[in-house]
């Protein structure tokens, strides 16, 4: 893959590959020492910095020899063509493969589906993927059968211009109608594993903005707990970002223990589904829509709910 | 809070130059404080800011809590977490606050400012952060209903754009 610097002149390569490419740049780096960055056929050094009007070469390790392997888990594939596969993930599934979880993610099982075709950009485990849904999310997560559409993919993630749309039952009856969050989201200071609204301005946190709507109110009773069904629009799409910002308004997704939310329905991870994508076509330019019904779990909380008014 | 601090700190910087100007300005002729620009003149004032609805003092006293309460709940409640917005509240609420203990414990609202090159009313610092608070928070809130309206449109589009999801 070619990078063209243009004329960005200063700027560290890491950084720059990794706005170019959606790679972390503690994974640019690591592609670097191997060797994988050249300019005019030579190796480039880590601490390069850009003179501008380069062209460098981006060359990827190749996704099958990295000993991840493919396996045939049915999947709910909801579109497909030669660029993109878009995947309604079921709640339970991890995206990519980490530590504790290395088989039976969605990675593996794309790599069944798709064969060779996956984008190698995002290096060995998580190859073809330009954003990630939470383990217990339900929903459409957007993959890149190649280089062009994973920048270009990325691309669209990182200036916003690929809008997301997700459905919630959240604790409590919000008072208006609609509303928004706009709150920094980081690192939760003392539990790690955690997000939270950091605003202390000593710990890192990226700005946030998340958009509500009511669809439904099950207001409870005296001995019943209220919910509200709501929509979500994402201006970002931060870790745990509707989970964070809705319990920080008071009113944790249901399910979401890890956030407060009350667990009343046995679902054992947040009621948290991701229903519309859209996007612009890496190869066509066309501007694409990918809805998906609410999955069955979601369903039945919602039959619960309504049974009770 | 930061944004309640930011009140605090607002009310306290309004109450010493209001004690400084009564030790200082009380009695004597308005003096040049930036050439051509400000000068300084001691005013009791007994009505809103600027000097508008004089002699209202139980009015405001009566209005100030409501305005407090409002502002302490938004910020609360967390029904605005946008960091600007919540920075503009902060001033509109010290300087309220600034005024309303001046209206409390004088009667009057001691005011000083005063612009040397038009005609203007005499003002302190917590019109001044009413002032900017409030304009502010009109310039969040545009904003914010600009960020809103993007949303919108996106989904607007969304909503006509292509249903891939049909084909596969």
């Amino acid at each position: 893959m070619k990078l063209e610097a243009g004329n960005r002149v200063g700027e560290r390569i890491d950084t720059f590959v990794a706005g170019k490419t959606g790679l972390t740049r503690s994974a640019v780096q690591k592609l670097i020492e191997e060797g994988c960055l050249t300019l005019r056929g030579m190796p480039v050094k880590k601490n390069y910095r850009l003179v501008g009007e380069e062209v460098f070469e981006l060359e990827l390790p190749e996704v099958r020899e990295r000993g991840l392997e493919a396996e045939d888990i049915c999947l709910d594939i909801v579109y497909e063509d030669s660029d993109v596969v878009i995947v309604n993930k079921p709640r339970g599934m991890v995206v990519h493969p980490a530590a504790g979880h290395e088989s039976g993610t969605l990675v593996n099982a794309l790599m069944y589906h798709c064969g060779d075709s996956l984008s190698g950009i995002n290096g060995e485990y998580r190859p073809g993927i330009v954003h990630r849904i939470d383990k217990d999310t339900s929903g459409l997560l957007i993959v890149a059968k190649n280089d062009m559409a994973h920048v270009s993919l990325a691309e669209q993630i990182k200036e916003h211009s690929c809008y997301r749309e997700y459905e919630a039952i959240v604790c409590g009856n919000l008072r208006e109608d609609s509303g928004t969050v706009d709150a920094p989201v980081g690192r939760h200071p003392t539990y790690r594993k955690k997000m939270a609204v950091i605003r202390d301005g000593r710990h890192v946190a990226r700005n946030a903005v998340t958009h509500w709507e009511v669809i439904a109110r099950f207001p409870g009773s005296a001995q019943s707990q209220a919910y509200t069904h709501i929509r979500c629009m994402l201006e970002t799409g931060r870790t745990h970002q509707i989970r964070v910002h809705m319990a920080y308004i008071g009113h944790p997704v249901a399910g979401d223990a890890v956030y407060g939310g009350k667990d009343e329905f046995g679902l054992g991870g947040q009621c948290l589904h991701a229903k519309k994508l859209v996007f612009t076509h890496p190869r066509t330019g066309e501007r694409m829509t990918c809805e998906c019904e609410l999955p069955e779990y979601f369903r039945k909380v919602l039959t619960i709910l309504e049974k009770r008014v | 809070m930061l944004y309640i601090f930011i009140a605090i700190a607002i009310v306290a910087a309004d109450q010493l130059v209001k004690l400084w100007s009564v030790s200082n300005l009380l009695g004597r002729e308005p003096v040049e404080f930036i050439q051509g620009i400000l000068n300084l003149r001691y005013v009791e004032n007994t009505g809103a800011a600027f000097s508008i609805l004089t002699g209202q003092r139980w009015l405001f006293i009566a209005l100030t809590p409501v305005a407090v309460g409002v502002i302490c709940y938004i910020i609360f409640a967390k029904k605005i977490t946008n960091k600007v917005g919540l920075i503009s509240l902060g001033m509109v609420l010290g300087g309220a606050l600034g005024n309303f203990v001046d209206r409390l414990l004088r009667g009057y609202v001691v005011d000083m400012f005063e612009f040397a090159f038009i005609k203007f009313p005499v003002f302190n610092i917590a019109d001044i952060f009413i002032t900017c608070g409030g304009l502010l928070f009109i310039a969040y809130f545009v904003a914010s209903e600009v960020s809103l309206a993007r949303i919108e449109k996106r989904r607007k589009e969304a909503d006509g754009g292509t249903e891939s999801g049909d084909e596969a």
